[in-house]
């Protein structure tokens, strides 16, 4: 992915904040996973339509980390989201 | 008037320890010791349909160094069972949109009701409030009808009504992902001859519209009046009073202004429901240790007075039976009602009892089920051997 790239999020997958972590509902296939107050973040920045790049500056802001261990989680999340069809790359 | 509150004795009963937490108006770390163990409290908030507000209540305990011992352990197992609510309540909001998008395909102007209209602007968050169907309300039962054939094209299925006078609501069904979704389509506020003063034309005019725009609900005082009149209908065929309907009216309560209270009592008033909107209000600030404004209560109090309605039998089941039937307007009305509820439909006696079988044999299940009311109500009113 590069830095300019956006998300979609399919209309049957939906998302929803419980306590400190993100529950992702697929309700095509009724299964659900769990997101981290990171993972959650993450979220909820790429669900708003911010790129890769806008992403990782935000959160090197929030959390004081480093940009390139945060791109690299960043990717990493967003590959295993796009591999079980939770997101759609943005055309 | 407003009941005095749970004391420190009380708060050593689980329901009542559960009430405390959820009315957040504690520190935790100030909190009396667990009243049984985890995972009974867990069970017992389950019960009552708050498991979903507790994990949210108790969730400053994983910052804290102070939890009272126990906490910790109910916390975690609260916020398990709460990302299934979550899960549970994206299912239900999925439908709900379905339904509200094909009410604006037929141009079907709809008001969510109930929980699911609560759970999206009284609550903090929308799994908060525990939903298990979704209830809208249409202009007529024409609608309703329209509306019912059009979810059957849609996957759903229809339960003939028990009969136009018993029930003012039709009933679809549908399995999603385990769970079965069920979408009461209203025609009336309430399925009860008792508390229909409300014409669909007036409620309308006191909805409002969520973020999205579109979806309508009922604006706070009319949430409140009929959370009441929902309750008291439960109430009346022997519904436990859960707590997660006790604290829709803290939801609620806690958001009115005082022009709303003032509102509130004179709506109660002249709808004829100031004894049971009263009846709420006191049960909730009892359990939830809330005092709501006493001109409220006090004008409550007076028109309730007035009522043919005695709000000390809203429990009693023939009572409210005898009421709603005297509510009915004339001679025809009232023998269709009692033919109703004699003889309903067979789509509605399988749902009611959960089987299948020939009118005959539901009937037949329908007797049973009385005579064994009847029998154990004459034990009980026997009293136990000498």
């Amino acid at each position: 992915m590069n830095p300019s790239e956006r998300i979609n999020i399919p209309a049957h997958v939906m998302a929803r904040e419980v306590g400190d972590e993100t529950v992702i509902l697929d309700l095509a296939t009724g299964t659900y996973f769990g997101l981290d107050e990171v993972g959650g973040r993450i979220w909820q920045l790429l669900a708003q339509g911010k790129t890769v790049g806008e992403v990782v500056a935000t959160l090197v802001g929030e959390y004081e980390a480093d940009a390139s261990v945060i791109e690299q989680d960043l990717l990493q999340l967003m590959a295993e989201l796009e591999r079980r069809q939770l997101v759609q790359r943005a055309p | 008037m407003n009941l005095p509150g749970l004391n420190s004795a009380d708060q050593t009963r689980p329901r009542a320890w559960l009430a405390t937490v959820l009315a957040g108006d504690k520190d935790l770390s100030t909190l009396p010791a667990l009243p049984a163990p985890p995972a009974d409290l867990v069970q017992l908030a389950a019960e009552e349909e708050v498991l979903s507000l507790l994990a949210w209540r108790l969730q400053p305990i994983s910052s804290s160094n102070e939890a009272p011992a126990g906490l910790t352990d109910l916390q975690g197992m609260a916020q398990e069972a709460a990302r299934e609510a979550g899960v549970a309540s994206m299912l239900f909001e999925s439908q709900t949109r379905e339904v509200l998008e094909t009410c604006r395909q037929l141009k079907l102007s709809a008001i969510l009701l109930k929980g699911s209209a609560l759970a999206r602007w009284a609550y903090a968050a929308p799994h908060l409030r525990s939903c298990g169907d979704v209830d809208v309300l249409v202009g007529s039962r024409q609608e309703a009808l329209l509306l019912a054939r059009q979810l059957v094209r849609k996957g759903f299925e229809m339960a003939r009504p028990s009969g136009e006078l018993v029930a003012y609501e039709l009933l679809c069904t549908k399995a999603l992902a385990g769970l079965t979704v069920e979408v009461d389509i209203h025609w009336r506020l309430a399925n009860s001859p008792l508390f229909n003063r409300f014409e669909y034309n007036e409620l309308l005019t006191n909805s409002m519209p969520m973020r999205d725009g579109q979806t309508l609900v009922l604006e706070p005082v009319h949430a409140l009046v009929h959370a009441a009149i929902h309750r008291a209908l439960n109430l009346s065929i022997g519904m436990p009073d859960s707590l997660k309907w006790l604290f829709d009216f803290v939801a609620i309560g806690d958001r009115l202004t005082a022009s709303d209270w003032q509102r509130l009592a004179e709506l109660a008033a002249s709808k004829g429901v100031a004894g049971v909107v009263l009846d709420s209000l006191e049960a909730a600030g009892y359990w939830f240790t809330r005092r709501w404004p006493a001109d409220c209560l006090q004008a409550l109090e007076q028109a309730s007075a007035r009522e043919p309605i005695d709000r000390r039998k809203l429990g009693n089941f023939r009572y409210m039976q005898k009421m709603s039937w005297h509510a009915l307007p004339g001679t025809a009305a009232k023998t269709r009602w009692l033919w109703q509820r004699v003889f309903p439909s067979r789509d509605y006696m399988i749902y009611l009892y959960g089987e299948q079988g020939s009118y005959a044999s539901l009937m037949w299940q329908r007797m049973k089920q009385a005579a064994r009311k009847l029998t154990a109500k004459h034990a009980a009113t026997k009293g136990p051997p000498p």
